[in-house]
């Protein structure tokens, strides 16, 4: 069993937990889970113990996006068709 | 935050200021445990924190009752000195009965952005698979203590965190140890003892159900908020009782509107029944359990 990990560590880390995302962003456990599962969260698994960990950069950005989007009344669906076209755009 | 620290800001979110009961003493104690934890995971050698947690925890109940609340009021007051707990009108002073009393009181309200962070951090490394810190360890522990455990997670997240630490406790010695203690009530008669039982009931369903058919059991869990006129609109009735609250200091969001709707008051979740009582048009505030 290992310390947890302290604020300016993570803020600093390349790579972090989702209970790290939750206090680097505020954002609920059960909708960085939910992001996760639809995948608009995108994470790298550790062989040995399957434990998931996020690329705090991108992991952040993709959260901001999201807020954005939710906050302008874009629901799920239709993120998740913007998505789709920007993917398909690019 | 210190170890002590996260619990008392989970514990005492929602305690009234000056009031004693059984329940409340026992979140005081687990604060006290949460102290000495803090010293405890400083040490490196895992036999010698096995030792010291014992030995710290059986001089705990040997401290006298002046000292504890010493003890407590010291990680308190630096919550509150931070921001981090704030005081605010108490939510029983919305309460009919309350209002035409002119009884009024106050409680201890966590600020909600660090409330959020330390539950949901917790949540997430139990919940998910990977390794639990120390830290979050024994914090999961104090909050089986006093039962805040059943507000933080859901029936079914329970079981899996369940699981999930009675895992840890056949791998690791330390959480063996600490899992295999308990946080008594020092000096607790037998009133005392009812009156926790009692406490502890208020957070199953069984208990919430019983207390919103019959408020004289537990006023403070069945708080009931005289509106203006018979709203038979659930939106209006739903946004004049967030309003007055909010007008007495309190933080509400709604979470979920219908003919119960569901309100976040100081972070905790609580239905608005409608109800009446002696010929007064209101609701009832039931507290909802994930």
């Amino acid at each position: 069993m290992s310390r947890k990990r302290s604020d300016e560590v993570i803020q600093t880390a390349e790579y972090v937990t989702i209970g790290e995302l939750v206090r680097l962003t505020g954002v609920r456990y059960s909708t960085l889970k939910y992001y996760t599962e639809e995948g608009f969260l995108h994470f790298e698994q550790e062989e040995e113990n399957l434990t998931r960990r996020y690329q705090r950069v991108q992991a952040i950005r993709e959260i901001e996006e999201m807020k954005r989007m939710r906050s302008e009344g874009l629901s799920i669906e239709q993120i998740r068709q913007k998505r789709l076209e920007k993917k398909a755009g690019t | 935050m210190t170890v002590a620290e996260q619990y008392a800001l989970i514990a005492m979110n929602g305690v009234e200021l000056g009031k004693k009961n059984v329940l409340i003493r026992r979140k005081k104690n687990c604060i006290l445990a949460a102290y000495e934890l803090d010293e405890i995971l400083k040490i490196e050698d895992e036999s010698e924190k096995e030792e010291r947690f014992h030995q710290r925890i059986k001089e705990l109940s040997k401290l006298s009752a002046k000292e504890r609340e010493k003890r407590v009021d010291v990680v308190v007051n630096k919550l509150v000195a931070e921001g981090k707990l704030e005081v605010i009108s108490a939510l029983m002073d919305s309460d009919l009965y309350m209002e035409e009393a002119g009884v009024t009181s106050k409680q201890y309200r966590a600020e909600k952005s660090v409330f959020l962070a330390t539950t949901e951090y917790l949540r997430a490394e139990i919940l998910e698979e990977g390794e639990i810190s120390e830290e979050v360890l024994c914090l999961t522990w104090l909050l089986k203590q006093s039962d805040e455990w059943n507000t933080i997670f859901s029936i079914s997240e329970k079981e899996n965190a369940e699981s999930r630490i009675l895992k840890l406790c056949l791998e690791n010695s330390f959480a063996k140890n600490l899992f295999m203690e308990r946080i008594g009530v020092f000096g607790a008669d037998f009133y005392g003892f009812l009156s926790y039982i009692r406490g502890r009931m208020l957070y199953t369903q069984f208990g919430i159900g019983l207390v919103s058919r019959m408020p004289v059991l537990a006023r403070r869990e069945a708080v009931f908020i005289a509106t203006d006129s018979y709203f038979t609109n659930a939106a209006e009735r739903t946004q004049f009782v967030k309003e007055k609250l909010e007008k007495k200091g309190h933080f509400c969001e709604v979470k979920q509107m219908g003919k119960v709707s569901l309100l976040e008051i100081d972070n905790a979740f609580y239905e608005l029944v409608p109800d009446m009582d002696h010929r007064v048009f209101g609701v009832r505030l039931r507290r909802y359990m994930l």
